[in-house]
């Protein structure tokens, strides 16, 4: 599939259709997140996969944000374990930048393979990270729903260039 | 086979009074309109479980149908308040139809 088709075709899906995704499907998935940068190449990123249809029902309680049920769960962790000071490297834009960049392979290489995902960010962080087991300095960021869509929404308005893109300088039409 | 279906009823409920409680929480730090529609989903999740645990009514078949399109479909505060509305009007009448069915079979059995 052409990138920049697949850029201007995915949309986010959040009804699926019962059918489990394949571990192909999952480890071409996983392997466009790995590919993503990362700031100095850090690449502080864990991916916990859950597909367990009961294991998946008791992480969509703890995570209002999920509204239907999908196939499989990818959760994005930042792996802090070997940060010196944990706190504060959570708050490092770089860090966040690069769990960014692997959500957004990951949704492209998704609807690449056929599949519809679509991220989630409401959800109990320290509740989540204990249904999950995680230890202590891998935390989860997002989770991606993902499955086969039920339907294929329309694309949602997006501003116009006119609005957004600017040459050389910030200028506006009145000539501000 | 019944004490399986009443285990199974019974996770689905831990799961939606984890859910109501998570999102009680987590409301603090969300957008003030999440709110309504966290109370949406709940109502999505409870016909759920009630959908498992044998048939809806007609008229819950038909508000589970609206309110998991609603639950799917983009955010739009517009349509969600208009649907909400009518929600209640409906409920309110299906309300005062199974009092009055109610009564009335009450008062024929005295």
């Amino acid at each position: 599939m052409d990138t920049l088709e697949a850029i201007f075709a995915r949309r986010s899906i959040r009804d699926f259709t019962p059918e489990p995704v394949t571990s192909e499907a999952l480890q071409t998935i996983i392997q466009a997140a790995i590919a993503a940068p990362s700031g100095s190449n850090a690449q502080k990123r864990i991916f916990i996969v859950v597909q367990n249809t009961r294991r998946i029902a008791a992480l969509r309680s703890l995570a209002p944000g999920m509204i239907g049920l999908p196939a499989a769960v990818i959760v994005i962790c930042l792996d802090l374990r070997t940060s010196p000071e944990e706190a504060q490297a959570a708050s490092d834009p770089t860090l966040q930048i690069s769990i960014g960049a692997a959500l957004q392979n990951l949704l492209l290489a998704a609807h690449a393979t056929g599949l519809g995902a679509c991220p989630v960010a409401s959800f109990h962080t320290q509740g989540l990270a204990i249904f999950l087991g995680l230890p202590e300095g891998i935390i989860p960021c997002l989770l991606v729903v993902l499955g086969k869509p039920r339907f294929i929404p329309t694309a949602p308005a997006k501003k116009p260039l006119t609005e957004v893109f600017f040459q050389e300088r910030y200028e506006v039409s009145d000539g501000k | 086979m019944e004490s399986k279906h009443i285990k199974n009823q019974e996770e689905d409920l831990f799961n939606l009074i984890t859910y109501m409680i998570t999102s009680a929480r987590g409301l603090y730090d969300e957008p003030p309109d999440y709110g309504s529609f966290r109370l949406l989903d709940a109502t999505g999740r409870l016909l759920e479980i009630m959908s498992h645990s044998g048939e809806l009514s007609p008229f819950l078949a038909r508000l589970k149908q609206e309110i998991d399109a609603e639950r799917e479909g983009s955010m739009d505060e517009a349509r969600q308040r208009q649907n909400l509305e009518r929600w209640v009007i409906e409920l309110a009448q299906e309300l005062r139809r199974r009092v009055e069915t109610e009564q009335a079979t009450g008062d024929r059995n005295r």
